[in-house]
């Protein structure tokens, strides 16, 4: 909690800003059950005769549906919240995996050395070589294939989330990494070490800790990157199964209607989503400069 | 219990690789290069002594202290404790007689852990084997024992200054109840008002917890106010060993008493020092026979072929000198200098 | 022509108002004069020579001075006053060779470099002067060393060469600061000697910053102590060392360990710690740890009072032959 408040306390306003902004996204699709209009997900609600209809400040629009429907009478805002919902749930936790098999890959690394430093990181460096939207189709694609249809529906969400957890490790392995090779001259770990300490109390005990800066730091703005790959993967088709639609999905839904102009059926998901990763890196921008102590003002 | 000093290095020796890509070493085929951080070292020291170590930098004698507590692991020689061996690093040691050794490490201010809060921090050792009631009582004794209080068992390190910190990792080596602490420049980054104290702390824990010490230093004077045998190394090696008052008032290797007339002498204002001329070489290139003859006013044409070896000399001192080794022993140095006065 | 502080002030701008870090620090350093300014970590030294050459950031700021340098008085408050002032009429040799030098250029490019910012010559010229700067520093081989990177030098000899940047202007004034601290003792020795032949060469004034007491006993002709901000004592050197007046002086002197004696005992050591900026105690900022501190001691400043060609700031000094008097307590905290 002591680093949530340091990381606060160097934050300028804009910062401040777009982490308000990320909060209440954040509450908005959490809570998407009850503050959204309608339960798209459940068929039975919707009825065809409320297709196509505009926002309800246009000529033809009705308030109870704030900002129109699609062609199937779904409320383009409860859409909105539930694809919120279930894009940030997807970023979240590919960014949470990422961090974790980074955290792991880059700490062993760094605190063994030698060959299992250069096998990983050699892995590494191969996997950068790879844009993360090919990978994710990559392991999207073998999914696909091999898992029976049923399972792979089942399975959807998390394979996405596997997919794009694996194409975003690397950063943070090296971060750690990084960190590590510089904790391991610090007196305190050669003090435990001395001690006799096993190597795993020191690595989760003092390096750790004191890696999580700048671990924290790629996790803000790696999110924004998941939850654009994710919604590229979904507009590409090959990304979560359509029953449950994520932010990309609808803007590939609704891109397909917008020549016969109903344009708020892709406008509000895009700028929802473009809206969420402007914040999110803004914030994380923000969040590296709070954390650098040079930005605030010391005297020695 | 086994006989033999408490504490005994024989021929230590320590050779870090410079690491070159792989193909230049395929194609020139040059020998692979090492950097004779310590070389041939044999030193003893008895249960409740204080070993004073002294050197510029690179002279090899933090390197030293690292491969006694383990921190690194001697290409060759042999470290006997208490009669054992001690194989590999701290991790190979079985943890008992590892745990017989600790440290003092030079700099306050990244050998405490900023996260963790000073409670946990003196205590680190004895994590898990107390309950936490009993490790805050730890905490308090080791607190009081360091001349710190109570009040300060929640706070974290940024809170303290140097000097206090230097205290915090003595009481966090002596948690472990070691029988041998291994100072490294635990003073050399504070003042001096500061550095009385924490030398005035040392010196009075070991007289009550019968401790020996190995204290690392490149400030000659500190380590004449602590040891009871001072070793000085130069380019890896010892060069003379003697016990502290012999060493002082009269040294015999050429680099001992060089440097002796180098430190600067407050109660002589005005006065200038001799110094050395030439700079020490680099420990990957030391000079053929005696490292150091070039920079030596006593150099003969054997110094700069043959090694000499640490011999003993009378007196209880040990020398590595060939013109030295072989005179009769006891010429007061020139200069009168600082090591005779009483201060 | 001397050179002469006037008044210095420094605060630190915090929460809850400005607080002062160096107060009232005034000198006069006569051509060929070396100042030692000693005192501890956080004493105020350091801040005092950036106070000197203007190189302070906010929070940090000069809150008055007037530094007089070749018959000129300057404003230090005044930064635009004060930047012409660098390296023209003070120089600076700092601690660390190592980050002072540019380590993409050759230290030969950086002395003509500096040279031509500062005097009107040309490339041929100042290579020229560049060279015999580097051979008057004592740099070995100086032809050979003008084309070598920092990293290819060793210590002793980067922190010639930042001497000689130094005197590059030939400035009245010179500022070193703990620019032996970073070395060996056998370099230390060499490079004090070097400033010792500088400053009789060259005639300059200089003001050694230093916490340690032998440098200063070694160089300086005279010693100024400051505590918590402020100058405490100033003395001829000669005088400080054999009969300081200022109990923390005599304090400081004693707990220098020294080579010989007997070597057992303890450390004549100063209780306590000094107080940080922003939370000195009232009346005379070392009564706490002061063995001669009275009631007048804890209420009323001591104000720095010259006594002939010296300074002090004390209600209870010491007078000479007193060093039979135990300065302080012999454990400390």
């Amino acid at each position: 909690m002591g680093l949530l408040r340091g990381l606060l306390d160097g934050t300028r306003r804009g910062t401040r800003l777009a982490l308000a902004l990320v909060a209440a996204y954040v509450l908005l699709a959490a809570g998407a059950r009850w503050v959204a209009p309608q339960p798209v997900q459940d068929l039975r609600s919707l009825d065809l005769m409320n297709s196509s209809i505009p926002p309800a400040w246009d000529a033809e629009g009705r308030r109870e549906f704030l900002l129109g429907t699609d062609e199937q009478g779904r409320d383009v805002l409860s859409g909105v919240l539930f694809g919120l919902r279930l894009s940030m749930g997807v970023g979240f936790a590919a960014v949470a995996l990422a961090m974790v098999i980074g955290l792991a890959a880059g700490l062993l690394s760094g605190y063994r050395g030698g060959w299992l430093d250069a096998f990983l990181m050699r892995i590494a460096d191969a996997q950068l070589t790879f844009p993360a939207i090919l990978v994710a189709m990559l392991l999207d694609g073998v999914a696909r294939s091999v898992l029976p249809r049923s399972v792979h529906e089942a399975l959807g969400v998390p394979v996405v989330i596997g997919a794009i957890a694996l194409a975003q490790w690397v950063p943070f392995a090296r971060a750690a990494r990084v960190g590590t090779l510089v904790e391991r001259e610090k007196g305190y770990v050669q003090a435990a070490q001395v001690m006799a300490r096993p190597g795993r109390s020191i690595l989760l005990g003092h390096v750790l800790p004191n890696v999580l800066g700048p671990i924290v730091v790629i996790a803000t703005i790696g999110l924004g990157n998941a939850i654009l790959t994710e919604a590229t993967l979904s507009f590409l088709g090959v990304g979560i199964p359509p029953t449950s639609p994520s932010l990309g999905t609808l803007v590939r839904n609704g891109s397909a209607y917008l020549p016969s102009g109903a344009w708020w059926m892709v406008v509000f998901p895009g700028l929802a989503l473009a809206g969420l990763v402007l914040a999110v890196n803004v914030a994380g921008d923000g969040l590296r400069d709070g954390l650098d102590p040079k930005q605030r003002s010391a005297v020695s | 219990m086994p006989d033999g000093p408490f504490l005994e290095l024989r021929a230590v020796t320590k050779h870090f690789p410079v690491p070159r890509p792989l193909l230049g070493r395929v194609v020139s085929r040059a020998p692979a290069v090492v950097v004779r951080a310590v070389e041939s070292v044999s030193l003893s020291l008895r249960a409740g002594d204080t070993l004073g170590v002294v050197g510029e930098s690179g002279c090899g004698k933090t390197t030293l202290g690292r491969l006694l507590v383990g921190l690194e692991v001697p290409s060759g020689g042999e470290i006997h404790f208490r009669g054992q061996s001690l194989q590999g690093g701290a991790r190979n040691r079985p943890r008992a007689l590892q745990r017989r050794i600790q440290m003092v490490f030079q700099d306050p201010y990244a050998s405490l852990d900023p996260r963790w809060r000073v409670r946990d921090i003196v205590t680190e050792p004895v994590v898990g084997e107390l309950s936490a009631t009993a490790r805050r009582e730890r905490a308090v004794q080791l607190l009081r024992q360091v001349g710190l209080s109570d009040a300060d068992l929640d706070k974290h390190p940024h809170q303290f200054s140097g000097g206090q910190r230097q205290r915090l990792a003595i009481a966090r080596a002596l948690c472990a109840e070691p029988e041998l602490v291994v100072c490294d420049e635990p003073t050399s980054a504070l003042d001096v008002s500061v550095q009385a104290q924490v030398l005035n702390l040392l010196k009075e824990t070991q007289a009550r917890l019968g401790l020996s010490m190995v204290f690392i230093s490149h400030d000659l004077a500190v380590v004449s106010h602590v040891s009871t045998s001072v070793a000085v190394m130069y380019l890896g090696r010892v060069v003379e060993w003697a016990p502290r008052a012999v060493l002082f008032a009269a040294p015999t290797h050429p680099y001992t008493r060089a440097l002796l007339e180098t430190i600067p002498d407050v109660r002589r204002p005005g006065r200038r020092r001799a110094a050395i001329p030439g700079e020490v070489p680099s420990a990957l290139a030391p000079p053929p026979g005696c490292a150091f003859h070039p920079r030596c006013p006593l150099a003969e044409p054997r110094c700069r072929v043959e090694r000499p070896e640490l011999r003993p000399l009378g007196g209880g001192t040990l020398v590595a000198c060939h013109v030295v080794g072989e005179r009769a022993p006891a010429e007061p140095p020139s200069g009168g200098g600082s090591s005779t006065s009483a201060g | 022509m001397s050179v002469a502080l006037e008044g210095l002030k420094v605060t630190l701008r915090r929460a809850g108002g400005e607080i002062p870090l160096v107060e009232d620090v005034s000198f006069r350093i006569d051509p060929g004069q070396v100042l030692g300014l000693v005192g501890e970590s956080g004493a105020g030294k350091s801040l005092t020579a950036a106070g000197l050459i203007g190189l302070v950031s906010p929070p940090v700021r000069i809150a008055g001075g007037k530094l007089s340098v070749r018959g000129h008085a300057v404003s230090l408050e005044d930064a635009r006053a004060v930047r012409p002032l660098r390296g023209k009429a003070v120089g600076f040799v700092p601690q660390d060779p190592f980050t002072s030098l540019d380590p993409l250029f050759p230290v030969g490019d950086q002395l003509v470099e500096t040279l031509r910012a500062h005097l009107p010559l040309d490339r041929e010229a100042a290579r020229e002067r560049a060279l015999r700067l580097l051979a008057d520093v004592g740099l070995p081989s100086p032809a050979e060393r003008f084309e070598h990177y920092p990293h290819q030098l060793s210590g002793g000899m980067r922190q010639r060469v930042a001497i000689a940047l130094a005197l590059c202007a030939e400035p009245p004034l010179v500022v070193a600061d703990e620019c032996t601290t970073a070395l060996d003792v056998s370099t230390q020795a060499q490079i004090v000697s070097l400033l010792a032949r500088l400053v009789e060469e060259h005639g300059v004034s200089v003001l050694l910053i230093t916490h340690d007491l032998g440098v200063v006993a070694e160089l300086a002709t005279e010693v100024a102590i400051m505590y918590a901000g402020r100058i405490v004592e100033r003395a001829p050197v000669h005088r400080l060392i054999r009969s300081p007046r200022h109990p923390y002086t005599r304090a400081l002197l004693e707990a220098v360990p020294r080579v010989g004696g007997e070597g057992g005992g303890a450390l004549p050591a100063i209780p306590g710690t000094m107080p940080r900026p922003g939370e000195l105690p009232p009346g005379c900022a070392f009564h706490p740890r002061c063995p001669r501190a009275s009631e007048r001691c804890r209420t009323e400043r001591p104000p720095l009072e010259q006594r002939g060609d010296a300074e002090l700031a004390c209600w209870h000094p010491l007078e000479e032959g007193d060093a039979s008097e135990p300065s302080s307590g012999g454990r400390g905290a």
